[in-house]
């Protein structure tokens, strides 16, 4: 793909970096993540006194001489965390603006990459439509994970997308296994906001990245307009419009643009979700180290 | 109304139709493939409420641009108010002659009621359009505007202004020459307003240059003239010889000229003399001289007439029954054949000569105006006979003089003890003051061997000092005058007064304060000073001023031209003068009079004794006016101004402004609309 930021000295950078959880994990495979639970690392965690079918061999006989008690010494449990990116496949992302697609194509790269470079897994759906597509089943490791990106490349933007339909009917969610990234513009009629309620119902942390092109943050274009929408498939669809773009029409725009914003932020934030915008004109680079790190989920 | 000066221009308004083409063709909207228009959709809720106003400006806007086009299609073609003032193309300018010479009658109609009715007839069809416009001049010697400028609304009024010029019993014609020149600046006026206006000349003198002016000529072929163009008379061996200057116009004639002479000789004479068979080629000037002093042919007098009242001068036309077209120069009367008496008394204790020789010089000098006599009365002093004393009444010009014997002894005072009330009184070298002089004497001065020069009064004016030098009469010895109400001081001697004035309606006195015996050496002045006395005191009635060498010259009067300014002087308070043009009352003096209508004008006037004196002159119409078929080369004092189109008020500056703001609101409008 041309213009693509997938590269080694793209994922060198991020070889530094990892992905922060906030919630618990729930699973039978190590990983790096902390978790409540005990387990068998070498990292202290606490003491309990002993109880009957307890292993002898975990008593501290250092605090009996002290105690005359029996206490067990218990240790922090580390699981693996499963990456889930949704990546909205739309026609709007990447039709019209290729750059735009690429963009949102090495944001999930990128995030893909911190998952297997923490030995966490990772997994891409594809939504199209009303539905999600894993073309890569769930990679571990970074042999896996290049593979996938190779692919992950050559994905084409056409169609719609329902993100609340191919969310909630993907096969693969997971419950308390993970993060959850979404990646999309959010232009959508259709209430993508359930989908973000399920999954926190599934106790999966979410993570929305809107990607924009300078055009649609900041339009600079006026006159007569006839505006096509990039997923309509007849020129005289609904979504179509002619307008007199005017500079109050901007200033309109650039209202109705803030509201959808602070909109999407607000929920985020009474659902615990975190939310970023993408800029495609910023460097990319920028835009993960500085988002990402400032909403915590990059650490 | 505003007119277009390129109405072409107005095809500019196609540019409309292109505009509202341009609208409807107009490429609708410039498609642009975005990612989504959701936020677009979204944004539309919040401009939704302006979209009515948006529509009101895009039709602004578009009433803007055909506003646009509309001016420059106006500027193109170039629009202008023609000034209110401005009627061009239908207006005429008529001017009628209204010279003596457009009486001349022909067919039992003169020349300017021909005039007047072909200029009723054009006023009538020109005022019958909308936009006709006439003015009307009357070429008189005082030229004015009958009409001015008058239009379509007006043409009652212009033709009830026509008629009243040939209605009534007398024609509004001046027996004067026409000032044609004045009539063209008239003329030359409103074509200043309208340079197009046609300028019409009603008369019957032709132009060889018409400078531009349509001369319509209402003459007549058959019309002719047998004139007397004018007359004069003199003495010759002491009788009479008049001269007559005769023309004939229009045709040959065989004219005679009569010459009837009422009182001649101081007596009920009359004398009818004839000069016939007058051989008047046509054009030409012929005098005829009627001598009364010889008995020769052809007029053979057998009375020779040294004296006569009047004198009527008349031709008869031999070789036609008809009468010819003007009448006005058919005769001519002359007067002052007869100079008027006036008798003067000198009365003195010793003759003076120097006065007595000035009398007789003056008699001499004015013996054709005034038959002048002279009683000189001498007072010894030793008669009390009253008939050697001087007398107080009977006189025209009383003189009254005291004076000294040899041996420098004041001689009897001759001055009247009442001051006369019929006559003139002079007064010379007063011993004493008569009752009614209102003067108070003082004392006699003498300079013994010293002689006091005369000097005029400052700011002295009076035609008694006219060709008089004071200073050439030296005056040894004068009476002094310590009280004068009621005169006026003429010259001073020593400070003193030396001549004193009184001319009043009633009462005129002139007071010497010295005797010419001692004042020695003397000159021409001192006649010259008796003699503008007299003529102070007795003036001509009638006079003629003229300018002669550059200098004025006032004499006797007794035959006019129309339009000349007759001078009238009287020795009484008042003169009435009856005439032709009525009658009128003359009370300050000098007056002037310009007779307008020719015949026979009568003075009259009540002396001062009581008498009534008349005078008569004669006016005619200017010889120039009796040629009928005159020729001028041109016609002066007119010229058509360059027809300019800055009288119109044009719109240019307006709709350039106009388009300027129209541009300005449009570009407001479109920013406006972008916004």
């Amino acid at each position: 793909m041309k213009g693509s930021y997938l590269n080694d000295a793209f994922f060198s950078r991020l070889e530094t970096l990892a992905l922060n959880l906030r919630t618990d994990l729930a699973g039978f495979f190590g990983g790096k993540h902390l978790v409540k639970t005990y387990g068998q690392t070498v990292e202290f965690a606490d003491y309990r006194e002993y109880m009957l079918g307890d292993d002898i061999r975990r008593i501290d006989w250092n605090l009996y001489s002290r105690f005359e008690k029996y206490f067990l010494k218990l240790f922090t449990d580390e699981r693996q965390m499963h990456v889930r990116i949704f990546l909205d496949c739309s026609a709007s992302m990447g039709r019209t603006s290729p750059q735009k697609g690429n963009y949102a194509i090495a944001v999930a790269a990128a995030i893909g990459f911190l998952a297997v470079h923490n030995m966490d897994k990772v997994s891409f759906q594809l939504i199209k439509g009303d539905r999600a597509e894993n073309p890569f089943g769930t990679i571990i490791g970074k042999n896996g994970f290049f593979r996938a990106i190779g692919e992950l490349e050559n994905v084409t933007f056409e169609g719609e997308a329902d993100l609340s339909a191919a969310i909630t009917s993907c096969p693969d969610q997971g419950s308390n296994d993970g993060l959850t990234v979404i990646i999309s513009d959010f232009f959508s009629e259709h209430d993508w906001k359930k989908a973000v309620d399920y999954l926190c119902y599934k106790k999966r942390q979410v993570m929305l990245i809107q990607v924009l092109t300078p055009d649609e943050a900041d339009p600079e274009y006026n006159g007569r307009i006839h505006l096509v929408d990039a997923e309509s498939e007849i020129v005289d669809d609904a979504r179509n419009l002619r307008l007199r773009v005017t500079r109050g029409m901007l200033d309109a725009y650039n209202e109705a643009l803030k509201d959808m914003m602070g909109d999407i932020k607000s929920f985020s934030a009474s659902r615990g979700v975190d939310y970023i915008t993408l800029h495609t004109d910023k460097p990319i680079e920028r835009m993960l180290f500085g988002e990402l790190l400032k909403v915590g989920v990059m650490g | 109304m505003m007119e277009l000066l390129l109405p072409l221009g107005l095809l500019g308004l196609l540019g409309i139709v292109i505009l509202i083409i341009i609208y409807i063709l107009k490429p609708n909207y410039q498609q642009k493939v975005v990612s989504s228009t959701y936020v677009w959709r979204l944004s539309l809720r919040y401009r939704r409420k302006r979209i009515p106003i948006n529509r009101l400006l895009s039709l602004l806007i578009l009433l803007c641009q055909i506003l646009v086009i509309t001016a420059c299609a106006l500027i193109l073609a170039h629009p202008v108010i023609p000034s209110e003032e401005i009627n061009r193309g239908n207006e005429r300018i008529v001017v009628i002659d209204a010279s003596a010479n457009m009486l001349a009658a022909s067919d039992g109609t003169t020349r300017f009621e021909r005039a007047v009715e072909q200029a009723r007839e054009l006023a009538s069809t020109i005022l019958m359009e909308p936009d006709g416009v006439v003015t009307v001049i009357l070429a008189s010697d005082e030229p004015d505007f009958l009409v001015r400028r008058a239009g379509n609304d007006q043409r009652t009024d212009v033709l009830e202004q026509l008629d009243s010029l040939v209605s009534g019993t007398e024609l509004q014609c001046t027996y004067a020459q026409a000032d044609v020149t004045g009539a063209m600046g008239l003329a030359e006026d409103i074509l200043e307003i309208n340079p197009e206006a046609e300028v019409l000349f009603y008369t019957g003198t032709s132009y060889i240059d018409q400078s531009g002016v349509t001369v319509v000529d209402v003459s007549q072929e058959e019309e002719w003239n047998a004139a007397i163009l004018d007359a004069d008379v003199e003495l010759v061996d002491n009788f009479y010889t008049f001269t007559v200057q005769v023309a004939s116009y229009g045709r040959n004639s065989s004219i005679s000229v009569h010459c009837d002479i009422y009182g001649a000789n101081a007596g009920n004479i009359d004398v009818s003399l004839v000069y016939p068979n007058v051989q008047c080629a046509m054009g030409e000037t012929v005098t005829v001289e009627i001598a009364t002093g010889i008995n020769a042919d052809p007029v053979n007098c057998d009375t020779p007439v040294y004296a006569y009242d009047r004198t009527r001068i008349y031709v008869e036309v031999l070789d036609s029954a008809d009468d010819d077209s003007f009448s006005y120069d058919d005769s001519i009367t002359l007067y002052g054949g007869r100079p008027t008496a006036i008798n003067i008394q000198y009365a003195s204790a010793a003759r003076n000569p120097f006065v007595s020789l000035a009398l007789s010089s003056l008699r001499n000098t004015m013996s054709l105006r005034w038959n002048i006599n002279i009683d000189e009365v001498e007072v010894d002093g030793n008669s009390t006979d009253p008939e050697d004393m001087p007398k107080t009444e009977g006189y025209d010009l009383y003189i009254y003089e005291d004076g000294f014997d040899q041996n420098g002894n004041a001689k009897t005072s001759v001055m009247p003890q009442t001051m006369p009330t019929d006559g003139i009184v002079i007064l010379i070298n007063p011993f004493s003051s008569p009752v009614g002089a209102d003067l108070v004497l003082d004392r006699i001065v003498s300079g013994g061997d010293v002689s006091f020069p005369l000097s005029a009064a400052e700011g002295q004016t009076s035609s008694i000092l006219s060709g008089l030098t004071p200073e050439n009469i030296p005056v040894r010895q004068y009476v002094r005058i310590s009280l004068y109400d009621g005169y006026e001081p003429v010259m001073y001697v020593n400070g003193d007064p030396a001549l004193l004035v009184k001319d009043d309606p009633y009462q005129k006195v002139a007071v010497l304060s010295f005797s010419v015996n001692y004042s020695l050496p003397i000159g021409a002045d001192y006649p010259m000073m008796l003699y503008n006395l007299f003529t102070y005191f007795l003036p001509s009635t009638v006079t003629k001023e003229y300018v002669e060498d550059g200098v004025t010259v006032n004499e006797v009067g007794f035959l006019f031209e129309v339009g000349e300014t007759v001078t009238l002087n009287a020795r009484g308070p008042e003169l009435s003068l009856s005439g032709p043009d009525g009658d009128a009352l003359y009370e300050e003096f000098p007056s002037t009079m310009v007779a307008t209508t020719p015949g026979i004008y009568t003075a009259s006037q009540t002396l001062l004794s009581g008498a009534q004196m008349t005078d008569s002159f004669y006016v005619k119409v200017a010889a120039s006016e009796s040629d009928l078929t005159r020729e001028e080369a041109s016609i002066d004092g007119i010229s058509f101004p360059e027809i300019e189109q800055d009288n119109d008020f044009d719109l240019l500056l307006y709709l350039a402004i106009a388009l300027a703001a129209l541009l300005f609101i449009e570009w407001l409008l479109q920013i406006k609309e972008n916004f």
